[in-house]
């Protein structure tokens, strides 16, 4: 759960951060080509996971659940 | 009974005696408003409890009665606890585990005292309050089974993003058991289980006493302490509750709550849609940029090969320019030449003979240009221009 939590907010931050550099003007072609090339792949996986319909839903158990001392 | 009728209890005994049948008695509630309540060294708390025909004396340990400092005289409570009688003096009183008010006013009462009291202490202050993640994936859902705010949530949710996955601890939101299960779920989410990336309390509407576990000191402390932000989504738009004002955000509904937890996938679909463009625009620029520089580059050496080209030329010009000047001088010296061999012939003597002219030279070779030169008898030899001839000289003749 956590790699492909960071993982989305990860991409959409490097994306986000790639548009910006290339904003700026600073950018060389040669450099700016393999992060182009980045920036697409990272907008093709983002749209795969965004086209994703269905959430998943897991109801806990709560009589498995350890009630705290502190609550009673 | 014929046993009880013989024993002869002491006090002590007897006190003990109907305690043993007072334990027998589980917790129960007892409503009644606070006719008198007090706070003893800090520790003990005594008050009393009436109705329209009984009083009946209220004993708690205050650090086990959470709230009990918003409890005041004329309030409406619930009193959770069992009969006792105190050994030492036979008093009997209800032994407290928790003390809530009850009925509108009581609660209403309750909630401004505890909401000023949390607000003293900070606890609403937006500086403390922690920002949700921009894409949570995963979502710790604490409301209760088959409710309207769980079906909202989870409808609005999926109508704005897909792909998360949601953990739901189901709850009580009201009545007896719904602090008590609250407060197990969020020890669950941020104890017991993978901590989600964030916690969403939520409920529909309903009275202040149907909101009461909401509004409770408890509740709150969990909200604040709980290491997953919290966002409540709780009751109507215009109900706001304790644990609201805590939570790191507030949603108006359990509606609100999903709108505001998850981006609209079509957005961020937008957004990286923008986001592609702009690179897409930016590397052409670069490409029409870098395009400019290599004419530039391409300019600069074609003006440079230009300029040597030019050089060449005049290279060229020059150098023809001298061969005809060299030309046109050799010529000139050439002309010049057969004008003075013309001229140098003509000054041949031996044309000069040609011509008719001789020269006449003494014995001694020299060329004879006067009479004087020479005296009677004398050999003198003439040169004409195909022989010679020598001859006497007879007389000689002045002018």
């Amino acid at each position: 759960m956590t790699n492909r939590k960071s993982s989305l907010a990860k991409m959409f931050a490097e994306l986000e951060a790639i548009t910006a550099e290339f904003e700026t003007g600073q950018i060389d072609l040669e450099a700016g080509l393999p992060k182009f090339k980045r920036g697409l792949q990272l907008a093709k996986i983002l749209k795969k996971r965004l086209a994703q319909l269905e959430n998943e839903i897991e109801e806990i158990k709560t009589e498995e659940v350890k009630i705290p001392k502190v609550h009673t | 009974m014929t046993l009880m009728m013989e024993k002869i209890f002491q006090v002590s005994e007897f006190n003990e005696f109907i305690n043993l049948y007072l334990d027998e008695i589980t917790e129960l509630v007892v409503e009644g408003e606070i006719s008198q309540i007090n706070v003893s060294q800090g520790k003990w708390l005594f008050a009393t409890i009436k109705d329209d025909q009984a009083s009946v004396e209220v004993f708690g340990v205050v650090e086990q009665i959470s709230g009990w400092d918003i409890l005041q005289t004329g309030m409406l409570v619930h009193v959770y606890g069992r009969p006792r009688l105190y050994q030492k003096t036979g008093r009997f009183s209800l032994s407290a585990r928790q003390i809530v008010p009850a009925g509108a006013g009581a609660l209403q009462i309750a909630f401004e005292k505890l909401k000023l009291k949390l607000e003293k202490a900070g606890w609403f202050d937006l500086e403390r309050k922690r920002p949700l993640p921009v894409f949570p994936e995963t979502i710790g859902l604490i409301t209760a089974k088959d409710s309207r705010a769980y079906s909202d949530f989870v409808k609005v949710l999926k109508e704005r993003m897909g792909g998360l996955q949601i953990y739901f601890y189901p709850v009580n939101v009201q009545g007896h058991e719904a602090v008590p299960t609250i407060l197990t779920a969020f020890d669950y989410f941020n104890h017991q289980h993978q901590q989600p990336d964030l916690i969403v309390l939520a409920r529909g509407g309903g009275s202040l006493e149907d909101l009461q576990a909401f509004n409770d000191e408890r509740v709150a402390q969990a909200i604040f302490a709980s290491r997953a932000p919290v966002v409540c989504g709780i009751g109507h738009e215009e109900d706001v509750s304790i644990a609201d004002l805590v939570a790191d955000r507030r949603a108006s509904t359990p509606s609100n709550a999903a709108e505001l937890i998850v981006r609209n996938r079509q957005e961020v679909l937008e957004q990286v849609a923008f986001q592609t463009r702009e690179i897409k625009n930016q590397l052409e620029q670069l490409t029409i940029q870098a395009n400019q520089v290599l004419l530039r580059r391409v300019g600069t050496l074609a003006a440079f090969a230009g300029q040597a080209q030019r050089q060449r030329q005049t290279i060229e010009q020059t150098k023809q320019q001298l061969v005809r000047a060299t030309d046109t001088w050799l010529k000139q010296q050439k002309m010049r030449l057969a004008t003075t061999a013309r001229l140098l012939s003509n000054l041949d003597p031996h044309q000069v003979l040609k011509r008719g002219f001789s020269i006449t030279v003494n014995q001694n070779g020299v060329i004879l240009k006067s009479i004087k030169q020479v005296s009677n008898n004398e050999q003198v030899t003439t040169t004409l221009f195909d022989g010679k001839i020598d001859s006497q000289v007879l007389k000689i003749n002045h002018d």
